[in-house]
Formats: structure tokens, C-alpha cells, sequence
């Protein structure tokens, strides 16, 4: 056993998803993208059905479904499937590579979509500079959807990547209560860095955020 | 009186900057190389927008009477992007050498990692090998230990602080800098970082040594015209023109002149304005009359 995480995709269950939640025709015309991939998967096909998917699948969000899925929308679904497909017949170098292409050639919508199907990634550990690299976005919709409802941070991200992530949240006024595994992952350093943060706002005259003390909370019990 | 605003991205502002820039009496400004608002994907990307703040974005500033200088180098975020940050490194020695680039900048951490620290030194070490000053940038988050990191590493590699700004302080920040012998540079911004009523309360308590105020407007909610508005705060609150002036104007002319690109005597004249002038074939009149100096 490698040190990865073993959980499974979930492929199956996603692809079943876009069968209950998808009509007819979108559910085939992904179905089509993925039979026309190629193996290994053509890049700039790839990269067409990718950007398609918005449009075919629509941003309908999948509110029913249980964890984090909640927060998905039908083309982070449509695009997750085409993703995980991919992979499935890339080799581990050509694997990173695409993410990471995906990502950095990506607009907003399909970022989004990257880094909400993070986790269900092969050796999703690998993909762990993608996600620090992505809590330095400016788009709060990109950064919300790796910071809000997404377990890849609290399994994956380092100490400080993940501590920054969090002080980003607090910064843009973002629940620190959406941030998944926060509890486990809080640190002295994090407190340090958010009490330090407290500090600054009273000595400029602004109100702190509360959940600072939350974060302070948590680290006592633990203690 | 005349202002300097020494930190201001104008790649980002539109000519209704300029103008209400100038109508407020900035006569120079110094636009740091940094991040665009989203990462680039190439190292040519940052070779076009090192020659836009070398031409377009002076010319631009010119034809508005304002004289405009740059600095260079591979800002603190993109330093973490190992498919730009070495080819970046390699067109620094080149465009360190252009007219009018008075600084090694934006520099620093943003997030303290590994990355960001080693292209902070190497930097560092280019800036000592020209004889340029440092714009350093300090993180937004967890600015204060940022900060003390960032004194401890200009110490231990031996930079002059005297030649080194650090910038973007709050009350957290400032004592440690100015403590230091570095120039203490001062964001005014109109939500977020400092604002002309606590730059003004600063002033008060640390005077005017080593204080540099600049915009850092940029793509986001900023105000190209803060410089000025802190000027008018300082002068409300009855701190002497004098002081002012050093602030907004001698301090910023004495600390980048060092760079040898910067001349002391060439910048209190202002440039004659032709807009007539052309860049490249292109103007910056869209159907207006032309402004020529006699």
C-alpha cells in the first residue's frame, strides 16, 4: 500500500447521479465524450468536452445529494465523470500533468469544477500545490469551492497551506464553520496566526470576527 | 505642492486616473512589477507586461505631465509557480538594466512558503549586485510575523536596510521597520490596510523619518488619488507642509534616486505634454482636442 488515500471515486455513483439528474440527451452527449477520448485521452479533446460540459450540463445545483456533493452543480458532475475517465487511462506523470493544465487553462466555472472533484482524484495527496495554488485566487467563487464544503483541504493540504486557506476564509468574511476537518486540523500556529489577526484589527479600529474565538475554542478542548 | 505616489499599478487605471491624478498634483509615480489578479501561465506573459510598464504605461503617464518609473522582478505569489519562476529569473539581469527601473520589486513573502523565500534571496542578492533598492512586499496575512521574518532575512543576507522599503505597515508592523534603519511604506486604502486618519495619528507619533505613503491602487476597490487625500488628512490635523512635503514628495525622491535612474533635479520639472504624441502608433485621444505645451 502506498501511503495515498484509498477511497474510492465514486465513479460509479456519479455517473448514476447524472443518469437520475441529467436529461436524456445530456446524459449521452457525456457518454459520447467519453467513448471519444482516445487512450490515453487526447488533450485538446479532452479540454473541448471540458468546457462543453458547462453548457450541455448546466450549473443546477445538486441540492438533494448528501455531504459535498450538496454544493456540486450539474456541470461539476458532467465534469468530474470526463475527469475521472480520463484518468482512468492516463499514467500517473500524464495524470498530474492534466490536472494541472486543466486547471491553470481553465476559466472560473471549470476551476471550480476541478477543485471541487480534488479529492475523488487517484493519490488525490499529489494535487496538494494545485490546491495551494488555488487558495491564492482573487475569484471567491474558485476559492470558496476548495475552501467551503470540500474535504481535500482537512485530508490533504499542509499545515500551512491549510492554515493560510483558513485566514483567507476569516479575511472574506467566509464561515470558518463550511471548512471541512477545520476542528482536526487546528493548530497552535493557526490560533497564533488568528490571534495575531484579532490584534491587528483592534489596533486599526475594526471590529474581529468571531470566529476567531472558535478557532481558540477548539484548540482548548483538544489541549 | 508636488506629490509622489511611489506604489501604484496603473496597468490597472483608466486615463480618468491620470487626468484627476495630475489635476491633484501627483507629478510621479513608480508602478511595481507584481501579479496581474490572476496567475500567468508563461514566462513571455511577464516579459510583455515588463515592456508595457516600460512603454505604453509611461507614455501613457507622460501625456498627462506625470513622470513615470517602474521597478521589476518575480513577485512573491508567482515565485511559487515552478513553470515561471526560473525563466522569469533569467530575464531580470535584462530588464534591470532599463532606463527608468529604480527598484527590485515587488519582493517578499505572501504566504511564507519555500518557494517564495528562496526567489525573495536571490532577488535580494540581484538588487545588491545592481546597487538598487527593495520594494518589499509584506504578506497581507499574518502580516506581523511576515514582517519580523522579512527584517531578519534582510539582515541576514546583509542588505542595506537603508536601501530597503518595506512596504504595506499597519500599527502592528511599524515600530519593528522603522527600528530597523528600513523605509516604512504606508497602502492607504478606502475599506481595507491603512487609512488617511490612522496614517495621519502614525505621523503624529512617529514623525516623518523613513515614512513613505503610497495608493497600491491596483484591479481591486482602491483610489489612485489617496496620496493626496492623506496629504490634505495631515494638513487638517496641523502637521507642517514641511512635513508633508517630506513625506509625499523628498522622502520617496531620496530613497529611489539612489538606483542612479532617478534624478533629483530632472524630476522637479515637469514634462512637457504633447498629446499629439504617439505609442506605437497609438494615442491616448479618443476624439479630444490634443493638450501640447507651449
Amino acid at each position: 500500500m502506498s501511503g495515498s488515500d484509498e477511497r474510492p471515486s465514486g465513479l460509479p455513483l456519479l455517473r448514476a447521479l447524472i443518469r437520475t439528474y441529467a436529461g436524456h440527451e445530456a446524459a449521452d452527449w457525456l457518454n459520447e465524450q467519453v467513448q471519444q477520448l482516445g487512450e490515453p485521452p487526447d488533450r485538446t479533446r479532452f479540454r473541448v468536452a471540458f468546457a462543453r460540459a458547462g453548457r450541455k450540463l448546466g450549473d443546477r445545483p445538486l441540492a438533494d445529494e448528501q455531504a459535498e456533493l450538496r454544493s456540486w452543480t450539474m456541470r461539476d458532475l458532467g465534469r468530474a465523470v470526463l475527469l475521472l475517465e480520463a484518468l482512468r487511462t492516463s499514467s500517473d506523470d500524464e495524470q498530474v500533468s492534466l490536472v494541472d493544465h486543466v486547471f491553470r487553462t481553465g476559466e472560473l466555472g471549470e476551476q471550480q469544477s476541478v477543485v471541487r472533484v480534488l479529492a475523488r482524484l487517484p493519490q488525490p495527496e499529489r494535487f496538494a500545490p494545485l490546491a495551494a495554488e488555488a487558495t491564492r485566487t482573487n475569484a471567491m467563487g474558485v476559492f470558496e469551492a476548495l475552501a467551503c464544503d470540500n474535504p481535500y483541504p482537512g485530508r490533504h493540504m499542509s499545515d500551512l497551506a491549510f492554515a493560510q486557506m483558513v485566514m483567507k476564509a476569516i479575511f472574506n468574511e467566509i464561515p470558518v464553520t463550511r471548512i471541512l476537518g477545520l476542528r482536526q486540523r487546528t493548530t497552535p500556529e493557526l490560533v497564533r496566526m488568528a490571534q495575531d489577526y484579532a490584534s491587528e484589527r483592534r489596533a486599526a479600529g475594526r471590529p474581529v470576527p468571531t470566529d476567531i474565538a472558535l478557532i481558540e475554542g477548539w484548540l482548548e478542548q483538544r489541549s | 505642492m508636488k506629490l509622489f505616489d511611489p506604489h501604484i499599478h496603473m496597468t490597472s487605471r483608466t486615463t480618468d486616473d491620470l487626468q484627476a491624478m495630475a489635476d491633484a498634483g501627483i507629478a510621479a509615480v513608480i508602478e511595481p512589477a507584481f501579479w496581474v489578479g490572476q496567475p500567468r501561465t508563461h514566462v513571455g506573459t511577464f516579459e510583455d507586461y515588463f515592456l508595457s510598464l516600460l512603454g505604453w504605461e509611461r507614455f501613457r503617464a507622460s501625456q498627462f505631465g506625470i513622470r513615470h518609473y517602474c521597478t521589476m522582478a518575480l513577485n512573491p505569489k508567482e515565485a511559487n509557480n515552478p513553470a515561471v519562476a526560473d525563466g522569469v529569473m533569467e530575464l531580470l539581469p535584462l530588464y534591470l538594466e532599463k532606463e527608468g527601473v529604480v527598484a527590485v520589486g515587488e519582493i517578499g513573502y505572501d504566504d511564507q512558503t519555500e518557494a517564495e523565500e528562496k526567489y525573495f534571496v536571490a532577488q535580494l542578492e540581484l538588487a545588491k549586485e545592481y546597487e538598487l533598492p527593495a520594494l518589499i512586499h509584506t504578506p497581507h496575512r499574518d502580516k506581523k510575523q511576515g514582517t519580523l521574518r522579512t527584517l531578519d532575512l534582510l539582515r541576514d543576507v546583509g542588505f542595506p536596510m537603508d536601501k530597503a522599503l518595506v512596504d504595506h505597515n499597519n500599527e502592528e508592523t511599524i515600530e519593528a521597520v522603522l527600528d530597523s534603519g528600513a523605509w516604512a511604506g504606508h497602502s492607504i486604502y478606502p475599506n481595507t490596510k491603512m487609512d488617511e486618519e490612522r496614517m495621519v495619528a502614525i505621523v503624529q507619533r512617529y514623525g516623518a523619518e523613513r515614512i513613505i505613503v503610497n495608493s497600491a491602487a491596483d484591479w481591486g476597490v482602491s483610489d489612485p488619488l489617496k496620496v493626496p487625500k492623506t496629504a490634505a488628512a495631515m494638513r487638517r490635523a496641523g502637521i507642517d507642509d514641511d512635513v508633508i512635503a517630506q513625506i509625499c514628495w523628498n522622502n520617496p525622491v531620496a530613497l529611489f534616486s539612489t538606483s542612479g535612474r532617478l534624478d533629483e533635479r530632472e524630476i522637479e520639472l515637469r514634462p512637457r505634454v504633447d498629446q499629439t504624441q504617439l505609442w506605437e502608433g497609438n494615442s491616448v485621444l479618443r476624439g479630444q482636442k490634443p493638450v501640447i505645451d507651449s
